[in-house]
């Protein structure tokens, strides 16, 4: 029961309701009226989505592509899959009687359009509509059955159209002036005439297997253990075609009609088993499932994959019993997440939080960075590289040769074609920290009026005095934004305490741009 | 003599060679082992970043230029002490590429993946920060992350941010600060210093040092020893009669 406009109506009803002479729509008053004694509850339309959703997961064994059809049905797209439960007829009696376990009460029709199925199972007497027959199968039912809304099926029964014959027998032109387009768009879906595809839950397989279980299995470990070898078919599949795995789905269905997913990503194609069975046995770790009834069926899907070059066995090589970089990056990611697995990318901006940032190891191998912060490598960077293979073998430039770097005359000499000049320091201390905070801490600094470097400064509630500074470096933060909330201009200093600790501070915002200005900790020196 | 004899026999490292670190050499018995265990621990919250400056100079020097560096920091290290930067690295030599940073959220969570990176192989240095002392680190978890080192022949570092008393089975552990009153001469900052000390030794007695680290030769700097005490040093027993 639910408000509709204000009144309390009643919105579905049980099969007794029914026989007492209830109708839906009826008024809550009237319905007191004829029988006092009325159990009713508020209608709650999240639980239903969710029971929807839940039921709609669980029937993801039959066949990849489920469609949502609210408030109360299902859409199956089960081209290619009836053989593999016996038919259509056994697939819809398999389907019955398992729904029918969980307490629902099923009807069912196979068609071969949506709009024909949505008809059978609403309003038709059998199942099954055979290939071809649409139309004949489809006369007799009511108007009701091609989903029009009520005011175009009161406006056709004033007419005198009472079931889909009499509507295929009309003209079309005037019936669309009439009534709209969407009277024939719904006629033309479920006679064929018109593609109409379901939008599925989740997206379509490349390659899928799965086992069933007669008796079910409680183990974690027998789980672990059938996926590894579904997955091993899966691979030997592939590496038929030619793949390697990117994205990989196992999908375990209990008994009682829960559904269990593990996700797997890997950083490059991957056709290792044994592998792939790591992973999963990492994710795994993470999970914890409560199934007290156990589970019948397991399925493994590839959901990603990308063309892999097949390696020549070297037969030179030793054994290959260490595991390489990429394998441990996916590891990582499979027990911590993707979001905990870093690489650093250096980007050409001033402001020192976002010149190094960090994404996922995982996507990191699609980056290539040019190198062209002036942090690096000088003047001649661009002449170094146009753009570098995100690779860990690389190492950095090659240092200097001693004379080069202590010769002061040759440091103003114009470079050579094809040099790359050293990297040109003015202090001798480090530039940029080796830690940086996410937030800079404030504190309290003591500083001469305007520029002048701090004297003293108070950090987490002690008292630092500074015996050598140098600075101020200016960077000025990207005035282009938000002309209102102009990001102050920052003065860094390089910092000595008295006990010798270095740290990067900085002053946020000049005399001119702001009152007060404040003072921060943003990192700590080598 | 005795005594003596077994600290210089007892079997550390797989043999994956040292890290000659200047003058600890003499107390280290050549330098610091690279496939071992070592503990580093600031000693105050403004040295971090001597600590693991201190670390990235080892890691340098570790394989020099190939191989990648893991990070391992606990979420709530990070705050405290703050996250790595990659272009702090530069007086190392060391680019923001190699470096792979992972965000552990329990210190469970971060040994797990020490020891994980530690047998990888392509790996040659990884630095683990914990939290606060680390409780979690403890003789058994140390262990294994020695054994790991050994068998990946990686350097493992693992970073505490107060000093932890309890035994452990690194073979070093120090406390690293910044040195004071290096300049240059126009009064700014000089190169970056660290001053050791020595806490733990497997090889030999403890001490404390000032190194420099130059920025251009990559390298430490030989520096004078601040040792207070006479290093300990087999005499024979008829050389103090006579």
């Amino acid at each position: 029961m639910g408000a509709v406009k204000n009144a309390r109506r009643l919105i579905a009803l049980n099969d007794a309701a029914e026989r007492a002479g209830w109708r839906v729509g009826m008024s809550f008053a009237d319905a007191c009226a004829i029988v006092p004694d009325l159990m009713s509850a508020d209608e709650a339309p999240q639980e239903d989505a969710r029971l929807l959703s839940a039921v709609a997961d669980w029937c993801e064994r039959y066949t990849p592509l489920v469609g949502l059809d609210a408030p109360d049905g299902l859409l199956f797209d089960i081209t290619g899959v009836a053989h593999l439960f016996g038919g259509e007829a056994a697939l819809a009696q398999d389907l019955t009687q398992r729904l029918a376990g969980f307490g629902f009460r099923t009807r069912i029709g196979i068609a071969d359009t949506v709009g024909a199925a949505f008809a059978m199972a609403h309003h038709g007497k059998e199942r099954i509509v055979p290939c071809g027959k649409t139309r004949e199968v489809l006369a007799p039912l009511p108007l009701a059955a091609l989903r029009l809304p009520l005011e175009t099926r009161q406006g056709l029964s004033r007419l005198g159209l009472k079931t889909i014959a009499d509507l295929m027998a009309c003209p079309r032109g005037p019936l669309t002036a009439r009534f709209g387009a969407h009277l024939m768009r719904r006629l033309d879906q479920a006679l064929g005439a018109e593609e109409e595809p379901i939008s599925p839950r989740q997206p379509a397989p490349a390659l899928s297997v799965e086992q069933g279980f007669a008796e079910p299995i409680f183990r974690d470990e027998d789980v672990l253990l059938i996926i590894g070898r579904l997955t091993e078919r899966l691979c030997e599949s592939l590496e038929k075609r030619g793949e390697g795995i990117r994205r990989i789905r196992a999908s375990v269905f209990g008994v009682d009609g829960r559904l269990f997913r593990l996700d797997i990503g890997t950083s490059g194609p991957l056709r290792d088993g044994v592998r792939l069975h790591r992973l999963f046995a990492d994710k795994f770790a993470t999970v914890s499932w409560d199934c007290e009834f156990g589970f019948d069926c397991i399925r493994v899907s590839v959901l990603e994959t990308q063309s892999v070059s097949p390696a020549q066995k070297n037969f030179a090589a030793g054994e290959d019993d260490g595991q390489t970089v990429s394998h441990l990056i996916d590891r990582l990611t499979a027990r911590l997440g993707e979001t905990r697995v870093l690489r650093l990318v250096e980007q050409d901006v001033h402001v020192p939080e976002h010149a190094c940032v960090a994404i996922p190891a995982a996507d990191a191998e699609e980056f290539s960075v040019p190198i062209t912060s002036p942090l690096r490598g000088g003047r001649n960077a661009e002449a170094a590289s146009a753009a570098r293979h995100f690779g860990w073998g690389d190492g950095c430039g090659e240092a200097p040769p001693p004379e080069i770097a202590r010769d002061a005359r040759s440091q103003f000499r114009p470079p050579r074609k094809g040099e790359v000049m050293p990297r040109t320091h003015d202090t001798l201390a480090a530039m940029r920290p080796v830690r940086l905070f996410e937030r800079a801490e404030p504190i309290e600094a003591i500083a001469e009026v305007p520029d002048g470097p701090p004297v003293r400064f108070k950090w987490r509630r002690a008292v630092h005095h500074v015996a050598r500074v140098e600075g101020p470096e200016r960077i000025a933060l990207p005035w282009w934004r938000d002309g209102k909330n102009r990001p102050l201009t920052r003065d860094y200093f390089r910092v000595e305490t008295d006990a010798g600790a270095r740290l990067w501070l900085y002053r946020d915002g000049l005399f001119r741009e702001t009152l007060g200005p404040r003072w921060f900790l943003h990192g700590f020196l080598p | 003599m005795i005594i003596s004899k077994q600290v210089n026999d007892h079997p550390l490292g797989g043999g994956g060679g040292f890290i000659s670190l200047g003058a600890p050499d003499g107390m280290l018995k050549g330098g610091l082992v690279l496939s071992e265990l070592h503990e580093l621990t600031p000693a105050g919250p403004t040295h971090y970043g001597a600590v693991l400056g201190f670390a990235l100079a080892l890691a340098a020097l570790a394989r020099g230029k190939q191989g990648a560096i893991v990070f391992i920091q606990q979420d709530f290290a990070a705050l405290e002490a703050a996250a790595l930067y990659g272009l702090g690295g530069a007086p190392f030599g060391l680019d923001p590429e190699r470096f792979l940073l992972i965000r552990a959220a329990t210190a469970k969570d971060a040994l797990w993946a020490m020891e994980e990176a530690l047998k990888t192989r392509g790996i040659t240095v990884v630095i683990g920060e914990l939290a606060e002392r680390g409780d979690a680190a403890d003789l058994t978890a140390t262990r294994r992350l020695s054994l790991a080192a050994q068998k990946g022949n990686s350097l493992a570092l693992l970073l505490r941010q107060y000093p932890w008393c309890e035994p452990s089975a690194a073979a070093t552990r120090w406390q690293i600060a910044g040195a004071p009153g290096a300049t240059d001469e126009f009064g700014g900052l000089g190169g970056t210093a660290f001053s050791l000390t020595l806490t733990k030794n497997r090889r030999g007695p403890c001490g404390t040092w000032v190194l420099q680290w130059d920025h251009d030769a990559k390298r430490f700097l030989p520096a004078l020893s601040r040792a207070v005490a006479q290093p300990f040093v087999d005499r024979p027993a008829d050389a103090a009669a006579g």
